[in-house]
């Protein structure tokens, strides 16, 4: 079921640069998509339309298949079902504590204070960071900061988070931490959406993957199809993911069998090398 | 400036509840402005500035950098009122200037020492809350909160484009200093306006609608502390009342 589509969508920006050219892309629900392309593909500026901060020149946005309005009720109705977080975590945080700065969603969603508290106190749980429920927003760490910034989107429950490179910057045991996260939030319902140029990423979180390239999708479908073709990789500046190659080799050479999943991680690698 | 925030953020008395925290600052400017007795207007900085550095923790260093500018000001009109220039360029303490001056800076500095103490306690996000609870439009309250926000952006934006022209020797002799610096002012209002845009996105997607309402935790008036306050702020009045 389509949950969330663009259709042919065209958004030049001042100065005549085409951020996205007649671009279409579906998201279904439950799913985890990826979008993956090189810098200045146009992916922010997609996710920008896909919650109805920019306005495209020609083609819709359709929510549950319907073309969403841009007044502001619907534009508030859409935010609610559709959670956008910046790359920047900065853009995001305001307000002087954690906690203050999560409940400014749930009080948007016109929430009375004892349902915002309950909310604030969900997300805090979620994204693990109860401990830091009343630290000054400024003096954060990064990856703190990250969280925060999905907290404050998660604590409105929308079905759809759009995450944009949610995990560029961090350092690899905040990647962890982030998609163990993400994972959870996956299992719980949420439909997620995340832009990434990091292949890895993609092949290891994503179950779905739309490729970009100036502003168009190259294609769009089950990650390990679009990853294992190279032609199509090359076309949007990327390069395979090891491990996906690995184990195509692996099929090649009779060590796996058609039927078997391709490895996904270390430790699938390792088990496949034990076998032989 | 961010120090400042800093510092309104992490003191021991921030979890104070607003309204102690404004009865005690703005009943004592009351009590400083209206009440005759200079030693009345001192009792009231002394008390003050124990109130921000040892009850609140406010480190000595903050308050006095915060103290110094209205300090500046304070000088320059107390010196000018003790003064008197004739005619002929002879300046000479003019008759009752002494006294006037000191009346006046008594007060004045009780006056800085009241504001000083609210805006070293309370996180600005509180003092808007604070706005709205009695009354003031929204608008008017958010504005404030905004600009206050936007100040920062503004300044970290400048700092760190001085720190890239400077690690690029933009500022190593005077002419560069000054050539650098007008391309820094020249830039800062385009990158700070696209920051704050970005800010108004990410407000956006979280529902904004012109509103910027959080959960502030007002912790509950002890009415101990309010009794404390009303006291001292009597015992002040009364103190100032018998020395005037």
């Amino acid at each position: 079921m389509r949950l969330l589509e663009a259709r042919e969508l065209t958004h030049t920006y001042p100065g005549g640069v085409h951020a996205l050219e007649r671009l279409s892309l579906y998201v279904e629900r439950g799913r985890r998509l990826a979008i993956l392309g090189a810098n200045g593909s146009g992916k922010t500026t997609l996710l920008l339309h896909l919650n109805g901060t920019l306005r495209p020149h020609s083609g819709e946005v359709l929510l549950d298949g319907k073309p969403t309005g841009y007044d502001s009720t619907a534009l508030t109705a859409w935010r609610r079902r559709v959670g956008l977080v910046l790359q920047n975590a900065d853009d995001q945080l305001f307000a002087s504590t954690v906690a203050e700065d999560i409940s400014f969603g749930p009080l948007n969603l016109g929430m009375s204070d004892a349902e915002a508290r309950q909310r604030v106190d969900y997300a805090l749980g979620a994204l693990h960071i109860r401990d830091l429920a009343d630290r000054p927003t400024h003096m954060l760490s990064f990856g703190q900061k990250k969280r925060v910034a999905i907290a404050g989107l998660l604590a409105m429950q929308p079905e759809i988070l759009l995450l944009d490179e949610p995990t560029a910057g961090l350092d690899h045991q905040g990647t962890e931490d982030l998609l163990v996260v993400l994972e959870e939030l996956s299992r719980h319902h949420t439909t997620l959406v995340f832009t990434t140029h990091d292949v890895e990423l993609a092949y290891r979180f994503a179950d779905e993957v739309a490729l970009f390239n100036r502003g168009r999708t190259l294609a769009q479908g089950p990650t390990a199809d679009i990853l294992s073709n190279p032609e199509l990789l090359h076309s949007a500046a990327l390069a395979a993911p090891l491990l996906l190659e690995l184990g195509l080799r692996a099929r090649d050479v009779g060590l796996l069998s058609p039927s078997d999943p391709l490895p996904r991680s270390a430790e699938a690698v390792l088990a496949l090398l034990k076998k032989t | 400036m961010s120090q400042l925030d800093t510092v309104a953020n992490t003191n021991r008395w921030r979890g104070k509840s607003l309204t102690e925290k404004s009865l005690l600052a703005l009943g004592m400017l009351a009590i400083a402005v209206c009440i005759p007795s200079w030693q009345g207007a001192l009792l009231v900085a002394l008390l003050m500035t124990a109130a921000t550095l040892l009850g609140a923790r406010v480190p000595l260093r903050v308050w006095w950098q915060t103290l110094i500018a209205p300090l500046g000001f304070l000088l320059v009109g107390v010196i000018s009122l003790a003064l008197q220039v004739d005619g002929h360029l002879h300046v000479a303490i003019a008759p009752h200037g002494i006294e006037l001056a000191g009346r006046l800076a008594a007060r004045a500095l009780a006056g800085v020492t009241c504001l000083l103490f609210l805006a070293l306690t309370t996180p600005a996000t509180h003092l808007v809350a604070g706005l709205r609870r009695i009354g003031i439009p929204a608008e008017i309250a958010e504005l404030a909160l905004l600009i206050y926000r936007f100040l920062f952006l503004l300044t970290d934006t400048a700092e760190t484009m001085h720190a890239a022209q400077a690690a690029r020797l933009g500022h190593s002799t005077y002419r560069r200093h000054l050539s650098s610096l007008s391309l820094l002012i020249a830039n800062l209002m385009p990158r700070a306006l696209s920051r704050a845009r970005a800010l108004e996105v990410g407000l956006a997607a979280r529902g904004w609608r012109g509103e910027l309402r959080v959960l502030s935790p007002e912790r509950g008036i002890s009415s101990a502390g309010v009794m404390i306050i009303v006291v001292v702020e009597l015992l002040v009045i009364a103190f100032g009342l018998h020395t005037a």
